[in-house]
């Protein structure tokens, strides 16, 4: 019996361990920016998740297309049909960890640039990305900044020839995570 | 020679009426925002808890029957996070874990400032589907079906 306690509190403490080492966001802001001579694409939203694990510098998140609020409802609608395809691709992933873990000390107040290398999924199409991110720590919380720029092509998005001249064939992402311990809210 | 004139000017005159027509068209379409969520009926009427529970138990159900619709949730304001143009307020049954992710934009974070945590609230979004918790975008507070409840 006593070693079948053991192993039970053995586990719980590994689960309560890894929930420790986990930052959570349940509402992260990406947005995204494409200059054309044509037009200017803009579109963002907060409900990104993410979680980073302060131990391993792990970190994941993940968004739903369809949260990507525009100013204008056609490029909205095109955006969701053309574009991304989001009733066949309704979410966008990010899986990859933090290179230069041992910069980072979460438990002191400060401003550390890291990189970040993993596999980006838009639109079905998955390929690697490595970017530099800025994390601040703060009481214990963790906000994330990164920009990146992707090529549309990578990500098998087409642009229809009516308009290919007119819409920059590149987007640039920015992401602001804030982190917190992952029972919040 | 005059008659055929009187075709060509009577041509040009519908073919100018017919582009300017298309024209205006085109540039209301092109220009034309994202519709005020206050003034969309909601489809569906929720509790928090139900709407939760059915992306839980069937997430592409939920997402074929939910997803893009306007919705109108009840439940109790769990969490509320602002920024300087953005709200988000987690709705629930009162309790931690999976919630309502409820974003409200620049144009409406205001009307969440006097929300306080324990508050039940009626709020109404369009669906964009379900990743830890249930998300609902250019959210407002929904003061027709606050008391439908």
């Amino acid at each position: 019996m006593k070693p079948l306690v053991f192993s039970l509190f053995v586990m719980l403490q590994c689960i309560v361990t890894n929930a420790q080492d986990r930052l959570l966001t349940r509402n992260g802001s990406i947005s995204f920016y494409s200059k054309g001579p044509l037009e200017n694409i803009e579109a963002n939203t907060q409900t990104a998740v993410s979680v980073l694990d302060k131990k391993t510098g792990q970190i994941e998140f993940s968004v739903l297309v369809k949260s990507f609020t525009f100013e204008k409802a056609l490029m909205q609608e095109h955006f969701n049909e053309d574009y991304l395809e989001s009733d066949k691709f309704p979410k966008s992933t990010f899986k990859g960890h933090i290179e230069d873990l041992d910069k980072v000390s979460f438990d002191k107040d400060g401003k550390y640039t890291v990189s970040v290398t993993g596999e980006l999924t838009i639109h079905g199409q998955s390929r690697t990305l490595a970017t530099p991110a800025t994390l601040t720590i703060l009481k214990g919380t963790a906000l994330a900044d990164a920009q990146f720029e992707i090529a549309l092509s990578d990500y098998q998005i087409t642009i229809p020839s009516l308009v290919k001249d007119k819409i920059s064939k590149t987007v640039k992402i920015a992401l602001h995570l804030k982190y917190e311990a992952q029972a919040q809210p | 020679m005059k008659k055929r004139t009187k075709k060509y000017r009577i041509f040009l005159v519908a073919a100018i009426f017919i582009a300017v027509i298309v024209g205006l068209y085109g540039y209301g379409e092109y220009n034309r925002s994202l519709p005020d969520t206050h003034y969309m009926k909601a489809a569906f009427q929720l509790e928090a808890s139900t709407f939760i529970k059915q992306f839980e138990t069937d997430e592409s159900k939920a997402n074929a029957k939910y997803a893009d619709k306007t919705i109108s949730v009840h439940g109790v304001a769990h969490s509320i996070q602002t920024t300087d143009t953005t709200a988000t307020v987690f709705l629930n049954d009162g309790y931690p874990g999976t919630s309502v992710v409820c974003q409200f934009g620049r144009e409406s974070n205001e009307e969440t400032k006097d929300l306080k945590k324990g508050d039940l609230v009626t709020i109404k979004g369009i669906c964009s589907g379900y990743l830890m918790d249930v998300v609902m975008v250019r959210c407002v507070l929904d003061h027709d079906n606050s008391n439908s409840k």
